[in-house]
């Protein structure tokens, strides 16, 4: 990656008015490009199109950042979000973006532990230190950031969290799936909703959420596009390549994501047509599943695919559980529409649902889609929820004969080589 | 009985109140009434007593079974 150019002085008073502090932030941008090159760029066959994700990912904290700053320059504001139950739809037609914020990896750990407890999982843990250490302008750029009460640990963290921002905007979450859930989640949609019309002025109406839910079911089609064309032997993708994509859908303009990832996936469509892949035929083919992966938490990926596997799918925020859903845009009325966005986001099988059957479902089927051959289960340790089904989905995938890893870790590298094997014991596994 | 004595002897009674609370519940069950068992104090003991069932705080306070756990339960569960 062109660092240099990144960091050009126009992006340094930049990151200065932001608040950033420069000293550690180059040195997080110095770790995340050689971390980049090292896992990313040392592919072979990667799909040309990966190079607008490249470029991206190099301006992730530049280009991207000056287009958001000219955004609220123009009246426009940025809500940042660090979850898949914050509605997209509602913020696009309230003339807002949506960001994700930094919670990708380890920073200002000695800071972050002052606040949260040592068993904190590395999600939360990173929310925090990005935050105390100044290293995330889409935070720093946020004019409203949405915690939402789903776990336990990101519920009770938001509470330490408020003190250190000025704009946190708390959502209630269900946690069961009853006529009384839904009616949680559409009260609270609505009481968001007066927000973020609070905050940008805009009366958000029919038309405006009709379109709102057009842009953001065009990016999701997209990338159920390109799941789709991950099904073919040989893989057209690498699972990191197919991450990042979706990783890149949080931070990216949403109808500018949507080009690119329909461009790849032209693309992708002539390999297959060739028989070309990113690997050989017969490579074994696995399913991740379980917590979400934000960048840059590549780790577990790329231990696979330099382990002779491909990864074929990710059951993840960050993947098919975050965007398989469409929202019905064709009714009328707001509160029509409003109630299609509730039903589309009650169907998110998250693991603070209790219980969350269709979450073992939609791994099974994904196994089938995308002919694996196992599934990895990646776990945060002190994750509660998604720890605890880890040991069900295991089973249950055991009796029907499907081989699952159940992996659990964090954003630390000290646990590369123990991982290695036995990911590399499970691929021979699954050959 | 002094005071002191009668203090003692009123602690005594506390002494082996597990076991005591054991057949108490096998005489309650022996009656006929229905023993609901509790885990959290949000389980609103008056509609259990109202009921006429008793009402039971369940076993959560002891490390010997934690190893039977292994295997259902993330390790760090209980860290």
């Amino acid at each position: 990656m062109e660092r240099e150019n990144s960091m050009s002085q126009d992006y340094r008073s930049m990151w200065e008015t932001l608040g950033l502090d420069l000293e550690a932030h180059d040195a997080l941008l110095g770790v995340l490009g050689d971390f980049y090159r090292d896992i990313y760029l040392s592919q072979k066959n990667r799909p040309e199109g990966m190079g607008y994700f490249d470029f991206v990912m190099s301006e992730v904290h530049g280009l991207r950042i000056r287009e958001l700053l000219d955004e609220k320059a123009a009246g426009r504001k940025i809500i940042g979000s660090y979850c898949v139950f914050v509605p997209e739809e509602i913020v696009l037609a309230g003339n807002a973006t949506l960001v994700g914020l930094c919670a990708g990896a380890d920073f200002a750990m000695e800071e972050v532990e002052k606040i949260l407890p040592r068993n904190t999982c590395a999600l939360i843990k990173s929310t925090f230190g990005f935050k105390l250490g100044r290293v995330c302008p889409y935070l720093e750029a946020a004019d409203m950031v949405v915690g939402e009460n789903t776990c336990d640990g990101k519920k009770k963290a938001y509470e330490s969290l408020g003190p250190l921002v000025s704009n946190l905007y708390i959502m209630d979450i269900p946690q069961v799936k009853s006529e009384k859930g839904k009616e949680l989640l559409r009260t609270e949609y609505f009481h968001f909703k007066d927000a973020v019309e609070a905050l940008t002025g805009v009366t958000i109406d029919a038309e405006r959420l009709r379109e709102g839910i057009h842009t953001v079911n065009a990016k999701r089609r997209a990338l159920h596009r390109l799941a789709g064309l991950r099904a073919a032997d040989p893989a057209p993708i690498s699972g990191l390549d197919a991450l990042l994509a979706n990783q890149v859908s949080f931070y990216d303009n949403p109808t500018r994501f949507t080009d690119a990832v329909n461009k790849i996936c032209d693309e992708l469509e002539k390999r297959i047509a060739a028989r070309q892949g990113v690997f050989s035929e017969k490579t074994p083919r696995v399913v991740i599943s379980g917590c979400p992966m934000a960048v840059p938490s590549w780790k577990i990926p790329s231990i696979v695919e330099t382990s002779g596997a491909v990864i074929v799918g990710e059951e993840s925020c960050v993947g098919e559980r975050g965007v398989r859903n469409l929202t019905d845009g064709s009714a009328q009325t707001l509160e029509a529409l409003m109630d299609a966005i509730v039903d589309r986001y009650f169907k998110v099988d998250c693991a603070i649902f209790t219980p969350n059957p269709d979450r073992l479902a939609h791994i099974e089927e994904m196994v089938r889609t995308y002919k694996a051959d196992g599934v990895i289960h990646y776990g945060l340790m002190f994750c509660q929820p998604y720890l605890m089904e880890a040991i069900p989905v295991e089973r249950a995938l055991e009796k029907k004969n499907i081989p699952c890893l159940r992996i659990d870790t964090d954003y630390g590298m000290e646990d590369v080589g123990q991982l290695k094997t036995r990911i590399e014991a499970f691929v021979e596994l699954i050959k | 009985m002094n005071a002191s004595t009668e203090v003692a002897c009123l602690l005594k009674s506390f002494g082996n109140m597990a076991e005591q609370s054991l057949v108490g519940l096998e005489m309650a069950k022996a009656d006929g009434l229905k023993v609901v068992g509790i885990y959290c104090i949000f389980a609103p003991v008056e509609i259990i007593r109202a009921a006429g069932a008793l009402p039971v705080g369940l076993c959560g306070k002891r490390a010997e079974p934690i190893a039977a756990a292994d295997g259902r339960l993330p390790p760090g569960s209980h860290g």
